[in-house]
This record gives structure tokens, sequence and C-alpha cells, in this order.
């Protein structure tokens, strides 16, 4: 999952013709059958997508950090029009960061355009996509990712290999009901996603001078026309790459007095096979603790909480997850990883590598997305 | 005495004067007020104006870092994908395309700007666009909602600036687009009311109405922090080379557009200032007459203080305090004056003033304290130096004496003194232009009155002396003219001797200042009906692009009343690598009809003449003599002209006048750019119809083609009244100086004239005593003024008519690049110089007959 929002360059009532309109009022259905690879690539008819590529990486010195690329896209409702270097019927947001610890905050850089001009563009043959001096796109000849950023505060690239058996790379999964994942208890709210977990990325880093680097990534991909119910301010997200090869979605869509409207979580084997929640609980830990009576609640409740200087949002970055009755505990890998968002999507939100424990142990590592804590969000055109 | 007990002693001597001499200070205080007030307001307005300026230009420009700008005008965006890919390496932190659409016809009286940008680049690059733009009107056309710039996707919204609002109310606004009339939505508009006539729309939606796809009119920049803007400069321009884009592009940073900014307006303030500063320079003349006439009433007074044991230093100290007084209400009055003049421009006028040339509209206005002080102690000063020099005035008239004596003694050292004189002017106007101004020429404009006015008033004795004799017989007939004749004789007479210096120095300005007018003004309707040859003139209402120029001459060319169909190209050159593009206009016409097409001064060369030298690189051009004044070059001179890409060697055949460029032109046969290469664009169709055809029945024709929505057409006698109303605008502001100037002059006659009298009551009642009439008296005294006022207004005229030939030959092509035709205005001359005489006629009979009154009460 990832964010989008509301800022005053897109009011939600703003300028939107009856088109948009229609398209907004489209709801997508279940049971959709996946054709990839054209469904890696975007679907501009569908109001907002987004493609998300998150993970850790290890440096030359040992050092951990975390990075993430996000291009979302999204239908105007303007017709296009002829001129095809400032195509207004679609618009591109493009975030991208690293979390560095010793540097103790993000380094990030966000855009926004329409596609046409400075290599703003997208595809929807397959995943393509470009912003001026990012490019993040699958090669089919080898079914991998590829991105390139260079910019002035630093350069990355990075090849994103899915995992593979017997030679072959394993298929994305499809999140929620066969890729039909329900955002509130109204079906009409949902979207089309699916993952690509445990991504083995390599590539090299530069923010002074070049590193190799290495790590484990996860990439979401997701499209929609209604995203958020209007009760919903925000939500919280985890995507976690378990240290056996599994892999652990939980998100939670929650309500203006804090409590949870809208949960689902989802988990996969090492050969991608979705398991029950129950059956994460049965590998992990011992049989003695099972209770089965919270099967099918994930409880959140925030352990410690870090107020941003900027946006004075007060983000929970330590969190506990409790379901079956066990204690999950997840830790930032540092706490101000705040993504200032203001000259794009218009907002603040918290993006940041984590780690999760089991007790004392580390059992796996990904990112979290806490959103909605600076202003509720507020998604469309 | 002490100086706290002298203090005060010159105060109550100074209010018990204002009490005896009310009128006279009065008059003192209204015409240093008047003078310090033009000069607070011209102050006012130029830093006000200035200042709006380089605010509209720095936010039309979004206060970037730096901007790249076509040459050209329109540059392909190519450029923009080229940079992107390289900011890194070249220390650009983000970038934004603009469009620039100019000249665009709403309907309104005056044409319209477009600036068009990229809403998603621009408040990352030029975030300050941004905070002067106010959000969504209601239905009520009021201020409210919040800013919503994707609101500025949609095709018909845009955002005007504030002028335009006030137009708006109640209408509505539509722009020609290819697919018919397009209704705008307005969206906001900014606050900032320095910004004028000026349209915001999305560049994707402007580039398609205006049918420029993938045309960009300007970049602009935001450098990451600390790259060096010298140092990126240089780097774009190696960028520009190795993509072969250096002859298309051009670079401006805050420095250049301010210099740009100054350098436009800089000869329009300056000569503001200058005339400014000669209305106060006239007054001076005012304030040493009326402190003169005044310390001579006096003179009982000092005598008496003398004996009391009055030292010199102190009298002079009594003076100035007497005269500080005066000059410092006066100053204040005339800063207080000058300030609401400042505000009356401002609110009613001022975008009248200038026409639009050099500025069009005026926020809020800008007090430059430190000057206004200035120009207070200015006029403080100026009756301060005329009490000293009334002060050591015996010193003064007997060095007067002495060089009187000297020139009637001896014709060699006059002689002498002249060729001195002559050999200053010369130096002084071969000075050259100081940064623009003709600092030198105004120095000797200077120089030549102060000359007059030390040289007339001892001259007028001499002269009279000598010719009085020649009319013995008349002057012997009418006793009153014996004795008025004999008055101008009279060597220490210093109220006559004020009345000439005072005439001299600002009906002279005057003079010049007419002379000059009305010789700009015939030259540019003689320039404007050389230049213009044709029947109609088709301008482009918007940005057309370049394959559709085909389609206009052909369609023109259908039109059966039309004879010849001229295209005329502009491109826009840097010289020199100086900030103003010079245009190059290309016209078709052989060498051998120069004349006929370019209004040519002086001797025209033909390509011939340089038979030898002709090669492919070579062109003959003819270039303004604006642009040979700037570039220092001469017709016949070969200077290096890079059109799009190709390097020419330019020999200038012939010199030609161009208004309407101040930094000149350079024309060029379009014969002689082989292969048509050069990038330009459309300036106008010149369209000559066939004989016998009338205007109205082209119009009729013409409106049934497709062009009618494209070009607006005007035939030669609209854009003559047009320039004549926009010349007419432009020197309002000198006319007032003009008005201002005599205005003073007749002050000092009126004064001088009561003083006369109120100096000469004995006189003249004494002549009543011996039996005169009240008639002979009227006589002589009119007679004497008669004289008076003819001499001064002579010598006024003669140097009127060599400040004139300064003002025309020597500060006009050093402050505007080009020359003008003297032209004397007989009938305004003939008309100013009976005014002044009158008006000191009937300022003197008024005043005799007060005196009359008064004696017989």
């Amino acid at each position: 999952m990832a964010l989008t929002s509301h800022r005053p360059l897109f009011p939600r009532d703003s300028h939107s013709n009856d088109d948009s309109k229609n398209n907004m009022s489209k709801i997508i259905l279940p049971n959709k059958k996946f054709n990839f690879p054209s469904d890696f690539g975007a679907h501009p008819e569908m109001a907002i997508e987004w493609w998300y590529l998150t993970g850790w990486l290890r440096d030359l010195d040992n050092k951990d950090l975390g990075f993430q690329i996000t291009f979302f896209r999204f239908k105007t409702g303007i017709s296009a029009h002829m001129n095809k270097s400032f195509d207004s019927s679609q618009i591109i947001f493009a975030h991208c960061a690293l979390s560095l610890p010793a540097v103790g905050k993000l380094i990030s850089i966000s855009k926004i355009a329409r596609p046409g001009l400075a290599n703003v563009k997208f595809s929807n043959k397959d995943m393509y996509l470009s912003f001026e001096n990012i490019t993040f796109y699958r090669l089919k000849e080898t079914g991998k990712y590829y991105l390139m950023v260079n910019e002035p505060d630093f350069s990355l690239k990075l090849i994103a290999s899915p995992p593979s058996v017997n030679g072959s790379f394993l298929q994305p999964i499809l999140q929620g009901e066969k890729g039909f994942s329900q955002k509130g208890p109204d079906s009409k709210f949902a979207s089309y996603y699916y993952s690509r977990p445990n991504l083995i990325t390599k590539g090299t880093l530069k923010i002074k001078k070049d590193s190799p680097v290495k790590g484990i990534g996860w990439l979401d991909h997701e499209w929609t026309n209604n995203l958020l119910m209007k009760d919903f301010i925000g939500w919280d997200w985890v995507g976690i790459n378990l240290i056996g090869g599994e892999s652990l979605m939980v998100f939670r869509l929650r309500k203006a007095d804090g409590s949870t409207g809208w949960a689902d979580q989802s988990y996969f084997d090492k050969n991608q096979v979705k398991r029950s929640i129950k059956e994460f609980r049965k590998e992990k830990m011992m049989e003695s603790l099972i209770d089965y009576r919270n099967d099918k609640v994930i409880v959140w409740s925030a352990k410690r909480f870090w107020a941003s200087p900027r946006s004075t949002a007060e983000y929970p970055v330590e969190q506990y997850l409790y379901f079956h009755g066990k204690k999950f505990h997840i830790v930032p890998l540092f706490e101000d990883q705040e993504v200032d968002a203001t000259d794009s999507t218009g907002n603040f939100y918290w993006e940041g590598a984590v780690k999760l424990f089991e007790g004392n142990t580390e059992i796996g590592r990904g990112y979290m997305e806490l959103t909605g804590y600076d202003k509720p969000l507020s998604i469309g055109f | 005495m002490s100086l706290k007990n002298l203090f005060f002693l010159a105060l109550q001597f100074t209010f018990g004067i204002f009490g005896r001499q009310r009128l006279k200070w009065s008059i003192t205080i209204i015409s240093l007020g008047i003078s310090v007030s033009l000069l607070t307001a011209v102050e006012i307005v130029n830093k006000t104006v200035i200042g709006e300026l380089e605010r509209a230009s720095n936010v039309f420009n979004g206060f970037a870092d730096l901007n790249i700008e076509g040459k050209e005008d329109y540059f392909d965006e190519d450029i923009f994908n080229k940079l992107v890919k390289n900011k890194i390496e070249l220390g650009i932190e983000s970038l934004s395309p603009v469009f620039i659409a100019r000249k665009i016809d709403l309907g309104f009286e005056k044409t319209i700007q477009v600036l068009a940008i990229d809403i998603f680049r621009a408040p990352k690059t030029t975030p300050f666009l941004f905070k002067d733009l106010q959000p969504f009107f209601d239905e009520n056309e009021k201020v409210s909602g919040s800013l919503s710039l994707t609101s500025l996707l949609s095709k018909d919204s845009v955002f005007i600036s504030h002028d335009l609002f006030e137009i708006k109310k109640g209408k509505d606004f539509s722009i020609k687009t290819k697919d018919g009339e397009q209704k705008l939505e307005i969206q906001g508009v900014f606050k900032d009311r320095s910004i004028q006539r000026l349209l915001l729309m999305d560049i994707g939606n402007a580039q398609s109405i205006f049918e420029m796809e993938g045309r960009l009119s300007r970049i602009d920049l935001r450098l990451n922090e600390g790259t060096d803007l010298n140092v990126l400069k240089k780097k774009l321009n190696i960028f520009f080379i190795e993509n072969g884009l250096e002859n298309s592009i051009r670079l401006r940073d805050d420095v250049s557009r301010k210099s740009e900014i100054d350098e436009l307006s800089s000869a329009y303030r300056k000569n503001l200032f200058v005339l400014g500063m000669t209305s106060l320079f006239v007054t001076f003349f005012l304030l040493y007459a009326i402190i003169e006439l005044s310390f001579v009433q006096q003179r009982r007074d000092f005598k008496l203080l003398e004996r009391l044991g009055l030292k010199k230093t102190q009298f002079f100290f009594l003076m100035s305090v007497q005269t500080s007084v005066f000059t410092s209400i006066g100053s204040f009055l005339g800063i207080f004056l000058g300030l609401g003049f400042a505000i009356f421009l401002g609110q009613m006028a001022i975008g009248n003033l200038s026409s639009g040339l050099i500025f069009s509209g005026f926020g809020e206005l800008k007090f430059p304290f430190q000057n206004l002080i200035i120009y207070w102690v200015f006029g403080v000063s100026a009756g301060l130096i005329a009490s000293a020099l009334i002060f050591f005035q015996q010193e003064i008239y007997r060095k007067e004496n002495h060089l009187k004596n000297l020139f009637l003694k001896s014709k060699l050292a006059f002689f002498f003194f002249l060729l001195v004189s002559l050999g200053i002017l010369y130096f002084l106007l071969n000075i050259g232009p100081v940064k623009n101004t003709a600092f030198g020429a105004y120095l000797a404009i200077f120089f030549l009155i102060l000359l007059f006015i030390v040289l007339v008033p001892a001259l007028v004795p001499v002269l009279a002396k000598k010719t009085i004799p020649f009319f013995s017989n008349t002057f012997t007939k009418s006793g009153w003219l014996t004795l008025a004749g004999y008055r101008l004789t009279s060597e220490n007479n210093f109220i006559d001797k004020n009345v000439i210096r005072a005439i001299i120095t600002s009906f002279s300005l005057t003079i010049a200042m007419v002379i000059m007018i009305s010789s700009f003004r015939d030259s540019l309707v003689n320039w404007l009906d050389s230049v213009l040859e044709a029947d109609l003139y088709l301008v482009k209402k918007s940005n057309i692009q370049d394959q559709s120029n085909i389609h206009a001459t052909t369609t023109l060319k259908k039109i059966s009343l039309v004879d010849t169909v001229q295209e005329v190209r502009i491109s826009y050159v840097d010289v020199l690598s100086e900030s103003i593009k010079v245009p190059v206009i290309s016209k078709k016409f052989e060498h051998k009809r120069n004349k006929e097409v370019l209004p040519i001064i002086g001797q025209a060369f033909m390509p011939k003449d340089f038979g030898e030298e002709i090669h492919k690189n070579r062109v003959f051009v003819y270039a303004s003599e604006g642009f040979l004044n700037r570039y220092k070059l001469k017709v016949r001179n070969i200077f290096a002209l890079n059109l799009s890409g190709k390097a020419y060697e330019a020999v200038i055949l012939g010199k030609y006048r161009d208004y309407g460029r101040q930094y000149g032109s350079v024309t060029i046969p379009s014969s002689e750019l082989t292969g048509g290469s050069i990038q330009s664009r459309l300036s106008h169709y010149a369209v000559n119809l066939k004989d016998k055809s009338l205007i109205k029945d082209f119009f009729k024709e013409f409106k049934k083609t497709t062009l009618s929505d494209q070009f607006s057409v005007t035939n030669v006698n609209q854009i003559k009244q047009k320039s004549l109303k926009v010349f007419d605008k432009t020197f309002t502001i000198s006319y007032f100086l003009v008005f201002t100037s005599l205005f003073v002059s007749i002050f000092v006659v009126i004064c001088s004239s009561v003083s006369q009298v109120e100096i000469r009551s004995s006189e003249f009642r004494l002549m009543r005593f011996l039996g005169q009439s009240r008639t002979f008296l009227i006589k002589q005294v009119i007679s004497e003024q008669i004289m008076l006022s003819l001499i001064s207004v002579i010598f006024g005229l003669f140097l009127g008519f060599i400040i004139s030939v300064i003002l025309i030959e020597v500060v006009n092509p050093q402050t505007f690049f080009w020359t003008i035709d003297m032209r004397i205005p007989f009938k305004h001359v003939i008309f100013m110089s009976s005014i002044t005489v009158l008006s000191i006629l009937i300022s003197v009979i008024v005043c005799f007959s007060f005196f009359e009154k008064k004696s017989s009460n």
C-alpha cells in the first residue's frame, strides 16, 4: 500500500469533469483475471495507481539502510489533447527516499508532472516508469526490475530479482481475495493489489562515493477507482520479508477517533503459497502459547510515538502487533523517517524501514507506512 | 552679541520682514515649492516606477535564479529535455518550462501578454509566482475558496492580473483559437498590482491554443545550494555550444534583468531629473532677485544695526537665517506638494504619461526619504547661495565692472574671453555620454546660461549707450522714451539686471524645449511618412506558427484588390553579448531602391562599391543610427552578424532612422540571406492595394478570409495617429515642466515690478511734482519694460536656439541614440515670446496702477 493525499493543488472538489466523476464511481469487481505482463504496466483508465518498491540494503561497510521508490499515477478527468508534451489527462508523482541511520533522517526526492516533457512517461504494456532522471522498469526478457535514480543528493542503481524455484521466478502474490483487496466494509472500496516480496536486490549507491549494495526488496502495485471510505482518515501498513523467505503484510484503516475501521493481512510462505495467519503462528510460536480466540483480529498498539518537528504530527513509530494472543514488535531503523511530500502529493507521512521482532528475536525486515497523522487523507482528483 | 541672541534677533527680523514683504516672500516660497515639488514628484515617480518595473519583471520571471531565453522568441522544447538530463552535472535543482504569447488581443483597448507555466514544475522553481495569486472568485466575483492550481489544467482556466479583473467585471473573456472562440474561466487574480495586462495559463493549453506545440519561450532555473551562478553560466554556455544551441539561447539572471530595466528607463528617468533640476535652476534666479530686492529695502535696518555694532559676519548670519527660514518653508511645501503630485500621478494619470512606453502602471508609491531630504537641502541651499552672492555683491559688481571695462577697452580681451568660453564649450560637448547620460552636454548648457547671465546684463548698458544715439531724434521727440532709453544705460540697476537674468534663463530653456519637442514631432511625422510605404499593414494578433505564413501570403494575394504583399520578418541577435536584443529585419527589396524603402540619412552605398570584397559570407545591410551609435560603427564599416548559427560579415551600406527601436535595428534585403536559412519571426505584412481600390472594400473581402481572426489590419493614418498620440502622452511631463519654467519666469517679473514700483516711488512722485502726467509715466514705464523684455527675449531666444541645437544634436544621440531634424516652430516661438512680453507688461501696468492708487490715497 502506498500513499496519495490531499493538497491545495488537488482539492477533492476541484475541477473535474463528468468523465472523471464517472470514472471515480466505476467500482472495481472481485475475481479479476490478472493478465501479466500487461498488469505489470499502467492502467490509465483507472483513477489511481501506484508502484512501490521498498527494501533494506547493506553497503560495503556492512551498514544497513532503507530505500523506497514510489510512482503514483492519477487520472485527472481532463480529456487528453493533442499536446503530447503536456498530457493533462494524467499526473505522475515520483517519491524516492533513502533511510540512512547515520544521517538520522530521510534523504528524499518528490516530483510531480504530466507525462510528456523531460522523460515523464509510463507504459501500459509492461512496467515502465520514468520521471526525468528516475527510471524504474521491468525487463520482460529477464523478468527482473531495474531502478536508476540520478539526483543531486544521491544516485542509486538497483536490479531486483524475484525469488525463484527451480530456476523460474515465482509469480506475484495476489493480495486480498485473489488480488481484490477490499478497503472497507463496503466492497465498493477496494483495489487490485499484487506484491512481489523477497526481491533479491543488488546494485550501487552513490552519495559521496560509489558503494555496492545488496539486500531484499518488496514491490507493491495497486490500482483502483475508489480507495478510501469517507470515515477513514489514514492507514498503518507494514510489509515484512521474513527471515525464512516468507512474507507478511498487515494493514489497517483508521477512523478519526483512532479506532480501526478495517484491517487485513496476508501471509505467504517461501514458495509464495498463501497461508492463513494461523499457520504463521504455528511456525513461529510454541504450541503451548496458541490461543485461537482472536483468530481474525490483529490488534495494533502503539509502543512509542515520535513527534515530527516539521509537520508536528505524532507517529506511532514503534508498534506492537497482537494476534492470537501473541505480541510482535515493530521497531524502526530510526525515528525520523517522515516524508515531506508537500510539494507533490501535498502532505507528510511516515514511510520507514522497520524490523519485526518476536520477543527479542528479529524475525523479519520491511517497511512501515503511517498516513493521515498530520491531517486526514483525502484521495482523488 | 552671543550667537543665541543673534539667532533670536535674526528670527525676529525675519518675521518682521515677512510682515512688510508678504507678497514677495509668499511668491518665493510658492515658486521654490513648485520647483522642489517637481523634483520630489519626479524622484518618487522614478523610484516607484523602477521598483514596480523590477518587481513586475521579477514576478514575470518568477524570481528564478536564472532564465534561459530564446534569442528568437521561441525555441524547441527539446532543450528542456537535454537540460533535465544534465541537471546534476550542471548543478541545477529544478527547471520549469515557460511559454509566453505577446500582444494578444482580447478585445480590450490594450493587448495583453499570456504567461503560460507548467503548474507542476513552476511551484518548485519559481514559488514566488504563486504567492501573489489569489484564489477563486465566487459568483459575485469576490475572492473566496482555496487556491487550486490544478484548476488551470482545464483548457478554459486562467488567472488574471488585477487590472484585467477591474476590466472584466460583468464581461466575458474569450480568446481566439484555431477551433473558434474559447471562453475563459477566471480562476483567480494576481494580488500584486504591478503586474499588468497579464493572463496566466497552463503551458500545455497555451501551446495548443496558439498552435505552438513543442515550442518554449523560456526555461526558469533554480540552482542547487552551493552552485556558483557564474560557473553555471559558463557551463551552460559550453553546454549550448556542444549541443549547437549557442545561437538560439541566451541567459538572463537577476543582475542582467535589473540592468536591462535600468538601461531601458534610464534615458527617460535622467531626462526627467534634469528637467526638474532646470526648474530649480530657474527658481534660483527668482530667489536671487527677491532676496536682493528685499535686502535693498532693508538697507535702513541694516545701517541701524551696523551703528549698533553688528559685524560683517553677523550680517551674513542674519541674512542667511532670514533666507533659510523662507526657503525651508518653501522646500517643505515643495516636498509635500511633490508627494501630492506623485500620488495624483499614481492614481490618475501615470499610465498615460509615458503611454506605456516606459511604464504602464503604478502600485504602491515608494518614498525615497533620503533623496527627499537631499531635495529639501537643494531648495534651502539655493537660497543660501543666493544670499551669499548678494552679500558679496560689491565684490561681484566690482569684478563685473572690471570685466565690462576690460571688454570695452580691449576688443582683444573680449575675443580672448569668447575664445576661452568656446573652448570650454567645445570640450564639454565632446565629453561624451556617461552611463547614457549626456553629462557634458548638460554641463555645456549650464555653462552657456551662466555665460549669458553674466555677459548680457553687463553688455546691455554698453549696447544701449552705443545704440540710443542713433535714434536720438525719435527719443528727443518723446521725453518718456528718452527717460526709458537712458534707464537701460544705467550700469547699477540691479532690478533690471535680475529681470534680464530671469527672463533669459527661463525663456531660453522654455524655447529650447519647445524647439526640441516640435523638431522631434516633425521628424517623427516625416519618419512615419517614409517608413509607412504600403497602404495597409497586417499585424499578427497572436503567435502564429511559421507554416501559416505561406497560407497568409497566398490568401492575401487571392483578394482581387491586392496589388502586392510584402512579408517583413524579424530575428533578434545579441551584439557584444549585451542584454538588449537587436532586431534584424529582413524585407524583400533591391539595393537600388534603398532610399524608397528606408528613411536613409546621408549617403547610402551600393554593394558594387565593395566589388572585389564580395564573398558568400558577406551580406550588405543597412543599420539604424541607434545601432551605429550604440556599437560605435559607421557606414561602410563591417561587423560580425550571427544569424541562426550562420556567421556573416555584414557591410553597412547606409544609415537610416528608426524611432521605433531606441537601441537600433539592422535591415537586410531578404535576397542577401542565401537559402533563407535564418530563423525569424513574422513581424507584419505590408499590403499595397491596386489603384482606385478602396480600403473599406478590402476590409469586406478580408473579413471573409480565415486571416481576419489571426491578423489585425491598420491603415497608414491609424498608425500615424496612434504614434503621435503616444508621442504627445510621452512628452506630457515635459510640457508641464516647460510651462512651470515659464510660470516661474513670470513670477520673477511680477516680483521685480512690484519692487521696482515700490523702490521708484519717490522717483515717480518727483516726476509728478515736476508736472509730468500719469500717462507720461505709464508710457515711460511701458517703454522701459518693452525694451527690457524685448532685449531679454531676444537674448533668451538666441540662447534657447543654441541650447536646442545642443539638445537635438548632442543630448538626443547620446541618450536616445537617434538624431532628429531641427525645425523651429516659428508660430510657437512667436506665441511664447508674445506671451512673455505681454505678461511682463501686464504685471508692470498692474503694479504701477496699484502704486498710483496707493499714492493718491
